[in-house]
């Protein structure tokens, strides 16, 4: 059924591509390929998964075909995974196929669109299909959505499908609908408001409820919980406009869901059970923004909002919604390593982001995130001043300082906490307007996990083609090992260097690397996973058109 | 216009609101026959979660009995090296290859119930949340062939001798394998658990040697009823091996990916 609705689609794309080419139709795509060259180095622990011990090679590739004609659009993707360890780290994934097609219409105000989707409420708080393809994310929504334009200023819509597992999808139906809006009292008020209102349920199927109350049932009574099929979640939301305010707050609730909570203790030993609860998560962003100064201060407060399609799914899959990060995500190495993963069970934290531009030459900045369980237990704290300072047009420097609280305990399972200072610079020098080289050196100084670390990075770029990158993560020594556990210095005195060549024309891109890279988490907004060292060549390629 | 977005909010709104109030879900009573379970727990030394696992697994072993057989296979990637302190190296070539054998693991802890896929799980490897329901589903299953242990054991030759007798229940097609293992249980040395070295951890069910291949023995004889199929073993137990905490386990199952289904389980005590 699947690869016939996949033939249908491909048919139907490639039908109306070829009637379509002289008639003012519009046929774009874009193609992301990642092939991955695995050498076991047993010293830095690249050693132990199917790619390094038998298979060598894994591959990612993702085409896309969008086609627009007679009010129509329509998209159709092929995903394909050779011997990948992008879904499971330690394994290999081998499957092809269409991994997206979708239809869209706008029609006397009407907006119809069936197949897979991708869409949001709010901030996601209640619902959200996203792709993030480095995760290994793909929420769409195996559906059909209707949106209807009630006036120039609200619109409505709804939606009813699956959530999309590789190739497959869950048995649980999701269904909901959002009211967006967007009040002026007239065009001379300096303030306007966007409220919304949303909806998501979300109806276990039998065999899901089946292996619910299979599980509840090996439950001694005191722990033994009712479940249900159904579960609901609403949501209020509003972005406020005045002068240069913009005040985003939006709140939810979902009811009553039997969710799995790793922290709860069963009365027969052990932590972990299936609990029947509701939640609710509040979030708030304040954002001013006046020539020069651009200041935003966020809040969270989250319990409960476990929200999944199948509840014994765990890391990364089955997730219904997104909730928003209480930390940046950092670009540079070191500042990175250390990221903190939303905590869907409960968390409550803030962040503020402030920048302002002195004069032409001097900008300053100011990161600050604070993250609590809500039993008071500090999560991970990060203070992070930044300051840029540009030279003519010859030379820019950016200099930070990263000062870090981690819960590593929480966050990976390991140790303690990790207390760590990161300075870190970048330079950027133009020797021509064309040619410029570019350093980043950092020291991640700690005394938890493995020690402290230090970055250098230098690339040199040749517009508008070329661009060859060198850098080195090198493990610093302990002074003294007597009395550290060998695991704690296990890396010491490692390097992992990197050098690459990156080749752009047009819209396509193709970079070439040695890689030898140490474990860590990898995230994208809050959504975290572990990622083991590799060691390889790691060929990528990237076209639009 | 104004009508048709009438129309849209109420289309809406019947989407969301449920009709009426939800029948509640019923809890069943467990139901346990003859069908035993095989749950094969990946772990390691230093996996820090995998205590929290392995207690989840002697509850439920304390709450099925006989009819729960419970194996620690210390060969959880990244984890299973033991410390420079420990008293015992718990890995084994075999069990590694068996672990492997079963499917990839990407979280700790983590276990197979039966070996079976769980979809929409594409590894046999379950997370903990779903291990006490999995047992219940299995346990209410019939088994199709009968699995029978008996073991001789001579404490000064500590030579061992195991009889594995099957006898199917129905007409049994397919490729079908035997693996006969030998376990240890309450061994103390070390274990990371959760952010503690703990150096006097009583490790349970350790899976110590494979008597068959670690993928399984193929059992080239029809599987009728009536037709009992023999299979003896031999081995040693090293001195070290308390043999009283020492236990055979022999099941059959499939071999073929995906399906590796394990068909029934028992357990012998080799001591007295």
């Amino acid at each position: 059924m699947r690869h016939l609705l996949s033939l249908a689609a491909l048919l139907l794309l490639s039908s109306a591509a070829l009637q379509g080419q002289d008639n003012g139709a519009r046929l774009t795509g874009n193609l992301q390929s990642n092939g991955n060259f695995f050498i076991s180095d047993p010293k830095i622990g690249a050693t132990g998964t199917p790619q390094y011990d038998n298979q060598k090679f894994g591959a990612e590739s993702w085409l896309s075909l969008n086609y627009a004609n007679w009010g129509f659009d329509m998209g159709l993707r092929f995903d394909l995974f050779n011997n990948s360890n992008l879904l499971n780290p330690t394994g290999s994934f081998t499957d092809e196929g269409i991994g997206r097609w979708y239809i869209h219409k706008e029609i006397h105000g009407f907006d119809l669109s069936g197949g897979y989707l991708y869409d949001q409420i709010g901030s996601g708080i209640i619902f959200r299909a996203y792709e993030e393809r480095a995760l290994m994310i793909d929420n769409a929504l195996f559906g059909v959505k209707v949106g209807y334009q009630i006036s120039d200023n609200w619109k409505i819509k709804a939606f009813t499908g699956r959530q999309k597992r590789q190739f497959n999808t869950y048995g649980s139906v999701i269904r909901g609908g959002a009211l967006e809006g967007f009040i002026k009292p007239d065009s001379s008020a300096n303030f306007s408001l966007a409220p919304g209102i949303g909806v998501v349920a979300r109806t276990y199927d039998d065999e899901t409820v089946n292996r619910v109350v299979n599980e509840i049932a090996t439950y001694a009574p005191q722990d033994s919980t009712g479940a249900q099929y159904n579960t609901y979640a609403a949501t209020l939301y509003n972005t406020l406009i005045a002068g240069n305010l913009t005040w985003y707050v939006e709140g939810a609730y979902k009811t009553k869901d039997v969710l799995f909570n790793e922290f709860e203790e069963k009365v027969t030993g052990g932590f972990g059970k299936l609990v029947n609860t509701d939640g609710y998560t509040a979030y708030t962003s304040l954002t001013y923004a006046a020539a020069g100064l651009g200041i935003t201060l966020e809040g969270k407060y989250t319990k409960n909002f476990r929200f999944r399609t199948d509840p014994f799914q765990i890391g990364v899959q089955g997730q219904v919604n997104f909730l928003p990060p209480m930390a940046r995500q950092n670009t540079f190495r070191l500042p990175a390593r250390f990221s903190p993963n939303t905590q869907e069970l409960g968390e409550k934290g803030f962040q503020l982001d402030a920048r302002y531009t002195i004069n032409k030459l001097l900008s300053v900045g100011l990161n600050l995130s604070d993250i609590y369980q809500l039993d008071g237990v500090e999560l991970y704290r990060e203070i992070a001043p930044e300051l840029t300072f540009k030279y003519k047009r010859k030379w820019q420097l950016l200099a930070g300082l990263q000062i870090l609280k981690y819960n590593i305990a929480v966050y990976q399972g390991k140790d303690d906490y990790v207390d760590a200072v990161t300075p870190y610079v970048e330079w950027l020098y133009k020797f021509t307007p064309r040619q410029s080289l570019r350093v980043e050196a950092q020291y991640l100084d700690t005394d938890d996990e493995f020690g402290s670390w230090a970055f250098l990075l230098a690339e040199f770029g040749w517009a508008p083609h070329w661009l060859v990158f060198v850098s080195d993560m090198y493990k610093i020594s302990h002074a003294n090992k007597a009395g550290l556990p060998e695991e704690k210095t296990r890396f010491d005195g490692l390097n992992y260097p990197t050098v690459g060549i990156v080749y752009t024309h047009r819209a396509n891109r193709v970079s070439l690397a040695y890689v030898k890279q140490v474990e860590g988490i990898n995230c994208a907004g809050g959504i975290c996973r572990y990622e083991p060292t590799f060691h390889g060549v790691r060929l990528q390629l990237s076209s639009s058109f | 216009m104004q009508k048709n977005a009438f129309f849209i909010v109420a289309a809406l709104v019947s989407l969301l609101l449920p009709g009426c109030e939800e029948e509640p879900v019923t809890i069943p009573e467990l139901n346990v026959g003859k069908r035993n379970v095989l749950v094969e727990e990946l772990t390691g030394v230093r996996c820090p979660n995998c205590p929290d696992g392995t207690a989840a697994l002697v509850s439920l072993d304390e709450q099925f009995g006989a009819n729960l057989v419970v194996v620690s296979v210390h060969a959880a990637q990244g984890y299973d090296l033991p410390y420079p302190e420990s008293k015992y190296d718990f890995r084994t070539a075999k069990g590694s290859e068996m672990a492997a054998f079963i499917g990839d693991a990407s979280f700790f802890p983590t276990a197979s119930i039966n070996r079976r896929l769980v979809p929409p799980e594409t590894e046999p490897y379950l997370p903990r949340s779903i291990w006490a329901g999995i047992i219940a589903e299995e346990l209410g299953a019939d088994p199709l062939v009968g699995v029978f242990l008996s073991t001789e054991f001579d404490p000064v030759s500590r030579q061992l001798e195991v009889t594995v007798n099957l006898a199917p229940e129905t007409n049994l097609s397919g490729e079908h394998r035997l693996t006969v293992m030998l376990t240890q249980d309450s061994i103390q040395d070390y274990q990371k658990v959760n952010l503690d070295k703990v150096p006097d951890y009583y490790h349970r069910h350790v899976l110590r040697d494979i008597l068959t291949q670690a993928t399984g023995d193929v059992i080239n004889e029809a599987l009728t009823p009536n037709a009992a199929i023999t299979r003896t073993f031999t081995a040693t137990l090293p001195a070290d091996w308390k043999e009283e905490h020492c236990s055979v386990v022999a099941f059959v199952h499939y071999g073929t990916t995906p399906n590796k289904e394990v068909l029934q389980v028992a357990e012998k005590h080799v001591g007295k």
